[in-house]
């Protein structure tokens, strides 16, 4: 089957009071149906800017070059009228910090509804029969934001992502403020919908041990671009490019002798998107750096022993 | 029985918390008061690495504060050192040398319009350390990871990165030598990368200090990297607790039993995902305050075993079962 999002050389640069910041910097990508991808990195590495670009949800100043198939049409070249149309019903974004895009003084069952009703689908109230899905009850449709609690919250913003059957869901950060059982919770209900509707993921997060049992493929970011990307459990449990590997550590095995009173992680500072540094754009903070690192900018490539995998590094799959 | 070949003992102990519980008022009128810590007992020896683990709401920052003499307690005793936590004013302020804190959001505690130097310093100017303070303020800086200092010492804190800005609340915290560290949430607003470096210093600064590290915590991995003993709340309780290996091996609490298997599933552990938010501590349980969502109770395990009556009518007391483990469950042992 054909992929639902099939993304190539895209690149994003805002324009800011400062200049130009080139947030991502050629990434291609391709989420198959019923698939999730899970995209990790540390903050500021360009996560939401893609997820937004996706849907055309950036400042209109930004300029965006590449391109983006959304179930074969190129979002990119598409006209505005057509591009509300996808929004929602393609695909729809469940935000970072999402808490605040809920309206405090609309109920939340309004609300869900009127994202129905801004594609002129369904004239019926759909609300009940999606709070019920993501388990918090039909009953609660009649609440105000404020009634709820921060993991209520995110469930009906599942409900209200999902009011439009959207072949892709992008989740950014969608568990990052909730306490670990709620979490477990969150997961385990975007897992069931997933399967139930055959629905794609695009799942974001700085928390790489989210993504151990969400993600059947994952992709790392370092400053703008995908520097590693392969199948879920052998990436986490055998990263191959030196920020991966850096990132997974920073993440202990819980009764895994060598991270007992071993925390591990990464020094130096994050880059600065308007000062890259020449070559690798991770070689100032690679601690296996070869000379060539600094002049030689690879890019993402097969890894030898293992062909759903690419790294973009000069030590890995050279042959 | 450490490398040096001391062994700990029990008149090492640092800080003695005793029944302890602290209440919010009601907000509303008629309505009944938040029982955020209900009854906590808790010792910190020296020179230990104790992580506090719980849900959101359980009471930790809640119990932190108590501890730092910040909140009031309804009832119970708390000493530090032998003594009870001073009232005198002059007994406050040497006790608040002795005892820092680091919070989890270090870009809010940190004073904007200081340079890092004038922040690390004013711990030393309040406590008239002032001697040799340039040395002092540049051993603390490195000693934390920011060197060369002078690099440092003039910038102000938006000139900084998260990580770096938490190394200077640690700094400020550090030149005064204290015997306490608590740290709330101390990488929970950091980014994955920096996260172990700071812990990493924590560690450092506990061993080369002796100083104890009473680390507050919703991530079960932050003890795995560096906590000697591990204390789990729910409800305003310490509901078991034990040394780090010990517990996560042997979780014996059905509460942390179910918290750990939701973190801990790729050892094939089947998830005990809870049902229900944080529980609310307007509304403690009657009993054992966490029979509404226990799983033994629920899947009549409890019933079985003959203890349902006591869980839901008796409040189970911290016993301690196993070596240097303690656990507050009826099923425990039965
Ligand atoms: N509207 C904007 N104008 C200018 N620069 C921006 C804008 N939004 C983001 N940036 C910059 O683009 C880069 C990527 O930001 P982005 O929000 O995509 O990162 P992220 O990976 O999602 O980070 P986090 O984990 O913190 O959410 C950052 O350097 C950020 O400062
Ligand atoms: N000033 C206050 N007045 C009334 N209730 C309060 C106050 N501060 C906290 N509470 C309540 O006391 C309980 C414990 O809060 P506390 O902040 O100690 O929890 P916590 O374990 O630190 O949670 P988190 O992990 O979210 O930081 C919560 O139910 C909270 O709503
Ligand atoms: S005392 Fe009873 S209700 Fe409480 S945790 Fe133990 S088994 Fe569960
Ligand atoms: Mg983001
Ligand atoms: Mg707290």
């Amino acid at each position: 089957m054909s992929a639902v999002l099939e993304v190539r050389d895209l690149h994003i640069t805002y324009a800011s009071s400062s200049g130009l910041v080139p947030a991502v910097r050629g990434v291609d990508l391709e989420i198959a149906p019923g698939e999730t991808l899970g995209l990790a990195g540390e903050s500021g590495c360009g996560k939401s800017t893609l997820a937004m670009a996706l849907l055309r949800l950036v400042p209109p100043s930004t300029q965006i070059t590449g391109s983006i198939k959304l179930a074969g049409q190129d979002i990119l070249t598409m006209k505005p009228g057509q591009l509300r149309a996808a929004r929602w019903a393609q695909a729809s974004v469940v935000f970072q910090g999402a808490q605040h895009v809920l309206n405090p003084v609309r109920r939340i069952g309004r609300q869900i509804d009127e994202a129905i009703e801004a594609h002129g689908s369904a004239s019926v109230s759909r609300a009940g029969e999606l709070l019920d899905l993501v388990g918090l009850g039909a009953r609660r449709g009649d609440d105000y934001p404020h009634e709820l609690s921060g993991g209520q919250k995110q469930r009906s913003l599942i409900a209200m992502a999902l009011a439009c059957d959207p072949l892709l869901l992008i989740a950014d950060e969608p568990t990052t403020a909730l306490d670990v059982m709620v979490q477990a919770q969150i997961l385990q209900l975007l897992d069931n919908i997933k399967r139930e509707r055959g629905l794609s993921m695009l799942f974001i997060t700085h928390d790489l041990s989210v993504l151990s049992h969400t993600a059947d493929r994952v992709a790392v970011m370092y400053a703008g671009r995908i520097i590693e990307v392969g199948a879920g459990d052998a990436l986490l449990r055998n990263s191959l490019h030196p920020y991966s590997k850096a990132l997974t550590a920073s993440f202990p095995i819980i009764g895994d002798p060598s991270s007992r009173h071993q925390p591990r992680g990464l020094a130096g500072d994050p880059p600065d998107p308007n000062n890259l540094p020449s070559g690798c754009p991770f070689h100032p903070r690679c601690t296996v750096a070869i000379d060539e690192c600094q002049s030689v900018d690879v890019q993402l490539r097969h890894a030898a022993d293992d062909e759903e995998r690419s790294v973009a590094c000069v030590l890995v799959g050279k042959s | 029985m450490c490398a040096g070949g001391q062994i700990m003992t029990a008149t090492e102990s640092l800080l003695n918390v005793s029944n302890v519980h602290v209440a919010y008022p009601a907000r509303r009128r008629g309505g009944k008061s938040a029982r955020a810590v209900d009854g906590v007992d808790l010792e910190i020896r020296l020179g230990e690495i104790v992580a506090l683990v719980g849900e959101s709401g359980c009471g930790k920052t809640t119990l932190a504060r108590a501890i730092l003499g910040l909140q009031k307690i309804s009832e119970g005793l708390i000493a530090f050192d032998g003594e009870l936590l001073p009232t005198s004013a002059n007994g406050k302020k040497a006790f608040r040398r002795r005892v820092q804190i680091v919070f989890q959001d270090p870009t809010a505690s940190l004073n904007p319009r200081q340079s890092v130097y004038e922040i690390v310093a004013e711990g030393l100017r309040i406590h008239g350390l002032g001697e040799n303070e340039h040395h002092v303020v540049k051993t603390a800086l490195e000693q934390c990871g920011l060197h060369p200092a002078e690099r440092y010492m003039l910038k102000y804190p938006h000139e900084l990165s998260g990580g770096q800005r938490q190394r200077v609340v640690i700094a400020g915290a550090m030149v005064l030598k204290p015997q306490l560290l608590v740290a709330d949430e101390p990488v929970s607003s950091l980014d994955a990368s920096v996260r172990g470096e700071i812990l990493a210093l924590l560690q450092r600064l506990a061993r080369d200090e002796n100083m104890a590290v009473l680390v507050v915590t919703h991530d079960l991995g932050l003890p795995w990297n560096i906590a000697d003993r591990i204390a789990v709340m729910y409800l305003g309780r310490i509901v078991e607790i034990g040394t780090t290996e010990e517990l996560l091996a042997n979780p014996k609490h059905p509460y942390t039993q179910a918290l750990l298997s939701v973190v801990l599933e790729h050892l094939g552990m089947p998830q005990q995902i809870l049902v229900g938010e944080m529980p609310d501590p307007t509304e403690i349980a009657s009993g054992c305050r966490f029979h509404p969502r226990c799983p033994l109770v629920q899947s009549g395990e409890a019933q079985r075993r003959g203890i349902a009556d006591r869980c839901t009518h008796e409040d189970p007391l911290l016993q301690m079962s196993g070596n240097q483990q303690s656990v507050a469950c009826h099923a425990v042992g039965v």
